[in-house]
């Protein structure tokens, strides 16, 4: 209902620059291919990437990532639903959202029988930017990615490393405010995913550029998005911040404690906390106590403990594997 | 008028000097015969004869009859001198009782070969007889002065010393030229001057040209000048210089002619004062199928346009004349315009009568304007023994043409039958030099040719691109059945185009540099 | 809406041919069997029409020129696609149409320069060498053949690029192309001879089918209006119209334009034709990776 009053409103709004506070919004983007339209790539998808965020979503292979991202490029087009890039129509105003923004696919080939400069010099003249203006940017995009060695160097010596940086270049190139990265650590050694990782951050921090990029690992969205979105088999699983993401779990799964008791044993202390309402399971490891209730329930247990003459002297909140969540998430939906 | 300054003054003033040298009059008193003259000196030209008159004369009161001796005292070498009483030498007078005086002549012969200079001559009287009582001779000097630069004794001039004319008009003067000599003198005349490109002659009364004239003493005699102006002479007055001298001396005396141009047409004048109809040829030979083609030029010396209508004035019997243009078949001429001074060239194409019999015939054609003409006289001979086998031949439309390789020309071979019978199954034998090709263009062949018609075959000659430089020759000869026509040949010269080999370098450079700007446009990354 | 993007790309297109060592080794060879034609032809003797026109070696040429447009068009979309660079050439502003149109323009102004120099260096030479005359109606039929050979060449690059759309592999397209080109520049007569006499059992060079065929080959189109030969493959039908093409210059340009229009016509709709096909194939295509 809301969505549909903003979109109209973007509609009045159609002469450059529209600002909104989304860089990215999608209402019920939907895609199927075959013959008969019988493989649903992408089901229903509703979509806010906010502007200036770092937006992962994640999902196993063939869950709609890389096909959400050709549709709001304009490289496909949706059958059904509608979406917004920098408040241009991906079907309408593909060639406005491009010129606006950056893509890093998957796979990205290059003319390999070109110089990085030669190549990023081919892009740039598909943005008639200046000569010189042009020459200067190479560079300094080419030093940003760690390629300044390697400009005149043949692409077809890069390693896949350097191809993935230099495909940040090129998406680069002509000042997107938007940039879509669709795996860009796939293939890399750690090192280099690391490094990649960084560059995608300091990009957002210092340009302050949007950046929509998909993954299939949760550890590498966990740590450089602001917000994650899941999708499995076409269908948007979740969406929100990682704490977000957390309380989900949460909800879901409940928590697991561990606690460490003083001047109460463990047996009484079990006993008391058994009591408690809200705790599902508990068990003694050694000299701690770890307990799995259904909800924050922290203020009840320390009341009880400390009724009981007991002082807690540790009392944490077990450490979510994230990775572990987004699979059960899959598996469940 | 230009005098020659330089040398008649110096001649003049010698003539001064020697005349008032020369000594008076003088008497010999109480002699018994005195000798009378007025002139003591003479001047002359080398080869002259100088005559001095004296007088004898009888003494003072002397009545009684005197016989003279008469000698010459003194001579130059290799002069001849003579003393003459009325026509006849004489050495010895006699002055009878009544007869007071006689005039005698001194002749002096100059010789040809002698230096200028003053020559004296002595004469010498010596009386005899009873009644003389003195008896010592008596001399006189002459003095001839020979000066090849002496100003002639003559004089020229001319009743009509200046005429009006038209430009290409003659116009003729009668000068007379006078002998003021007492002896006969011949005479140089010469044209000192005359207007550039005017013709100019000089002419006996019977119109022989001449340059020098024989004039007894004291007489004249008229020539006659023919001064011609030409026909671009712009209107205006000119002068013509006539000189004339002593044969042997230096000096001219000189009488200005003057010519008025004036370009109106004078009514009178005969048209053939204006129009010149000329023909190179006047008489051809010809079989009498054939046709005698005159070529008659036409000139305009009149300096406005004339409009000329050309007409056959006589011509044998059913014979026909016609004018045509040079260079076209079709179309008679008739009349032309012509423009001032300009010519004109048109054939006169005659064609006899098949039976006309061997012989000459003459025809008149004229070119005519209102109602005055020249006319011109061709003539036909009828020849029934020429070569037969011009009635069939065979006419290329150029025998010259210059071809580069691989160029190609068309021209165009005429086949003409000038017999009397049809000639069936022409066809043309072409015999090539190497480097040459040519091609038959439409029928190879003609089937019939009527009598008296021809036909033209357009050949294509082409020359290989391998040909060679040079000049190649294409014969081309005309076969029906039997009879072949005599052989034309067509020279053709093959040169290199050097404009072509220019125009492939610029070609080569286009390809260059279109390859260069190609790589340099889009070969760049 | 950028115009300006198809010139970018057809100038790359352009640049990668000039920067291929494979593509200027052929454009050498190219260049010399023709000017070595053209020179041979030219020192010997010829009946008809112009030395100059018929110095060119009409054969040899539209026996090769296809090799220029098969080379410049093989591999236009597949090794792009096949790299993956096609995938990071659709994420920056342009049309899909736009590629393919820059490459078409690319490969066709190289076809051209190509062409043109081909044709300059062997006229060049004749004139040079054999100091022949270059007349205005000479020039007038080597600029019309310039331009037939051009469209003839187009034809192949069509032919080219729609195979490079379609297959997967450029060493599969350029398989395929050169059967192509065999079939239709050196085999055509010979097979169809072969085919309308067993089917028909006629003396080839008579049937009306052979000759309604032939009108399948631009081999056919492009020797017929150039120098009036139904065909010049090998061993192929041997039949001469009256006038020989555009060369025979017995008869005016006009008179030839006219009598071999259908030639010419077909000649330019060739290409047309192959090109709205290529243009179908290339945007129905699912490009990406």
């Amino acid at each position: 209902m809301n969505m549909e009053i903003r979109s109209t409103e973007l509609e009045q709004n159609k002469i450059k620059p529209r600002t909104d506070e989304f860089a990215i919004e999608t209402l019920n983007l939907s895609k199927s291919f075959g013959k008969e339209k019988e493989i649903r790539a992408v089901k229903n998808l509703n979509l806010q990437v906010k502007k200036g965020e770092v937006f992962g979503f994640i999902g196993p292979n063939g869950a709609g990532k890389t096909t959400t991202m050709k549709m709001l490029i304009g490289l496909l087009e949706p059958d059904e639903g509608s979406g917004k890039v920098e408040g241009f129509d991906i079907v309408r105003e593909v060639i406005n959202i491009r010129e606006q923004t950056g893509m890093l696919p998957e796979p990205a080939g290059f003319y390999d029988n070109l110089t990085a400069r030669q190549n990023l010099r081919f892009y740039a003249k598909l943005y008639n930017i200046e000569p010189d203006i042009r020459e200067k940017r190479i560079e300094n995009l080419l030093e940003t990615v760690g390629l300044a060695h390697a400009i005149e160097q043949k692409i077809g010596g890069f390693s896949t490393g350097m191809r993935k940086r230099f495909g940040l270049a090129q998406a680069l190139i002509n000042e997107p405010s938007v940039l879509f990265l669709d795996e860009p650590t796939s293939g890399i050694d750690p090192l280099g995913a690391q490094r990649m990782r960084k560059l995608i951050k300091d990009l957002n921090k210092s340009k302050g550029v949007t950046v929509f990029l998909s993954s299939h690992s949760m550890e590498e969205v966990e740590e450089i998005c602001d917000r994650i979105a899941i999708i499995s088999k076409g269908k948007l699983l979740v969406i929100g911040s990682i704490e977000e993401l957390r309380d989900i779990f949460r909800e879901k799964e409940g928590i697991h404690y561990l606690l460490e008791i003083q001047e109460l044993s463990l047996t009484e202390a079990a006993k008391i906390i058994k009591n408690t309402e809200g705790v599902n399971a508990l068990e003694i490891q050694d000299r701690t106590l770890r307990l799995h209730a259904k909800m924050n329930i922290r203020t009840e247990i320390a009341k009880a403990i400390k009724k009981a003459g007991g002082t807690i002297s540790m009392f944490e909140e077990e450490a979510m594997n994230l990775q572990k969540l987004f699979l059960k998430i899959i598996e469940e939906k | 008028m230009p005098i020659k300054n330089e040398k008649i003054l110096p001649a003049l003033l010698l003539t001064l000097i020697l005349l008032s040298l020369m000594p008076l009059p003088v008497r010999a008193d109480f002699a018994q015969v005195a000798i009378g003259n007025d002139i003591s000196g003479k001047v002359a030209s080398p080869g002259d004869l100088v005559e001095f008159s004296f007088t004898v004369e009888k003494g003072y009161n002397t009545s009684k009859s005197t016989s003279v001796r008469l000698f010459i005292k003194e001579k130059p070498e290799n002069w001849t001198a003579g003393i003459y009483a009325d026509g006849n030498q004489i050495s010895h007078i006699t002055l009878p009782e009544k007869i007071a005086e006689k005039d005698l002549i001194l002749k002096v012969r100059v010789p040809e070969k002698v230096k200028d200079g003053v020559y004296p001559v002595s004469i010498g009287l010596k009386p005899y007889g009873e009644s003389i009582s003195k008896l010592d001779p008596i001399y006189r000097e002459f003095a001839v002065t020979v000066a090849r630069d002496a100003m002639p004794d003559l004089k020229i001039y001319s009743d009509f010393p200046g005429k009006k004319t038209h430009p290409g008009i003659p116009v003729r003067f009668g000068v007379f030229l006078e002998n003021k000599y007492e002896s006969r003198a011949n005479f140089r005349i010469n044209l000192a001057s005359k207007p550039e490109e005017w013709g100019v002659d000089l002419l006996s009364k019977e119109g022989a040209k001449i340059t020098k004239l024989g004039i007894p003493a004291e007489q004249n005699r008229e020539f006659e000048v023919l001064v011609n102006p030409p026909l671009n002479a712009i209107a205006g007055d000119y002068e013509i210089l006539v000189a004339a001298s002593l044969e042997k001396g230096n000096q001219s005396v000189f009488l200005p002619l003057s010519v008025s141009i004036n370009p109106e047409l004078a009514k009178d004048e005969d048209l053939s004062a204006y129009v010149e109809l000329n023909s190179k040829i006047v008489g051809i030979e010809i079989r009498p199928e054939d046709k005698a083609e005159f070529t008659v030029s036409i000139k305009n010396r009149y300096d406005q346009p004339l409009k000329l209508n050309l007409e056959v004035l006589s011509l044998p019997k059913a014979w026909k004349a016609e004018f045509i243009m040079k260079e076209e078949e079709k179309g008679r001429l008739s009349s032309l315009r012509l423009p001032a001074g300009e010519e004109q060239e048109f054939k006169v194409k005659v064609s006899p009568t098949q039976n006309a019999t061997s012989g000459l015939y003459p025809i008149q054609i004229a070119a005519i304007s209102g109602d005055k003409r020249v006319s011109l006289q061709l003539e036909v001979g009828i020849n029934h023994d020429i070569e037969n086998e011009e009635l069939f031949r065979v006419y290329p439309s150029s025998s010259e043409l210059t071809l580069n390789p691989g160029g190609s020309a068309e021209i165009r071979v005429n086949i003409e039958n000038h017999g009397e019978e049809e000639l069936e199954d022409i066809s043309l034998e072409i015999n090539t030099a190497s480097g040459l090709n040519t091609q038959i263009r439409g029928f190879g062949t003609i089937e019939e040719l009527e009598a008296g018609e021809s036909r033209s075959i357009p050949l294509e000659i082409t020359a290989n691109a391998n040909a060679g430089s040079g000049i190649k020759e294409i014969f081309i000869r005309a076969r029906s059945d039997g009879r072949v026509s005599s052989e034309k040949s067509i020279r053709v010269n093959v040169e290199k185009s050097s404009s072509g080999g220019l125009l492939g370098i610029g070609m080569l450079g286009f390809a260059v540099f279109l390859l260069v700007f190609v790589i340099r446009k889009f070969g760049r990354r | 809406m950028k115009k300006n993007n198809v010139f970018v790309l057809a100038q790359k297109e352009a640049a990668d041919h000039l920067r291929d060592p494979g593509f200027l080794v052929l454009l050498a060879t190219y260049t010399a069997i023709i000017f070595a034609s053209t020179y041979m032809y030219g020192s010997m003797e010829h009946q008809n029409n112009s030395t100059l026109l018929s110095s060119i070696n009409i054969q040899m040429i539209s026996r090769f020129t296809p090799l220029i447009g098969i080379v410049l068009g093989f591999d236009a979309v597949v090794r792009e696609q096949k790299s993956g660079s096609l995938n990071v050439l659709l994420t920056h502003p342009l049309f899909r149409d736009n590629i393919l149109a820059g490459k078409l323009l690319g490969s066709m102004l190289l076809a051209a320069s190509i062409i043109i120099f081909s044709v300059f260096v062997s006229v060049g030479t004749l004139l040079i060498f054999f100091g022949l005359e270059l007349r205005e109606t000479d020039l007038l039929r080597i600029a019309a053949f310039t331009l037939l050979t051009f469209f003839y060449v187009v034809i192949f690059l069509g032919i080219a690029i729609l195979i490079s759309t379609i297959v997967k592999e450029a060493t599969d397209s350029l398989t395929y192309n050169v059967v192509i080109w065999l079939f239709i520049c050196i085999l055509f007569g010979a097979i169809l001879k072969t085919l309308v006499s067993i089917f028909t059992g006629q003396t080839p060079n008579e049937s009306v089918l052979l000759t309604h065929l032939l009108n399948l080959s631009p081999l056919h189109h492009y020797g017929e209006a150039i120098i009036g030969r139904a065909d010049l493959s090998f061993m192929g039908v041997n039949m001469e119209s009256t006038i020989g093409g555009i060369f025979d210059t017995r008869y005016s340009l006009s008179q030839c334009l006219r009598e071999f229009r259908m030639n010419i016509i077909m000649l330019i709709l060739m290409p047309v034709v192959l090109f709205i096909i290529d243009f179908i194939a290339f945007l129905r295509k699912d490009l990406t990776l």
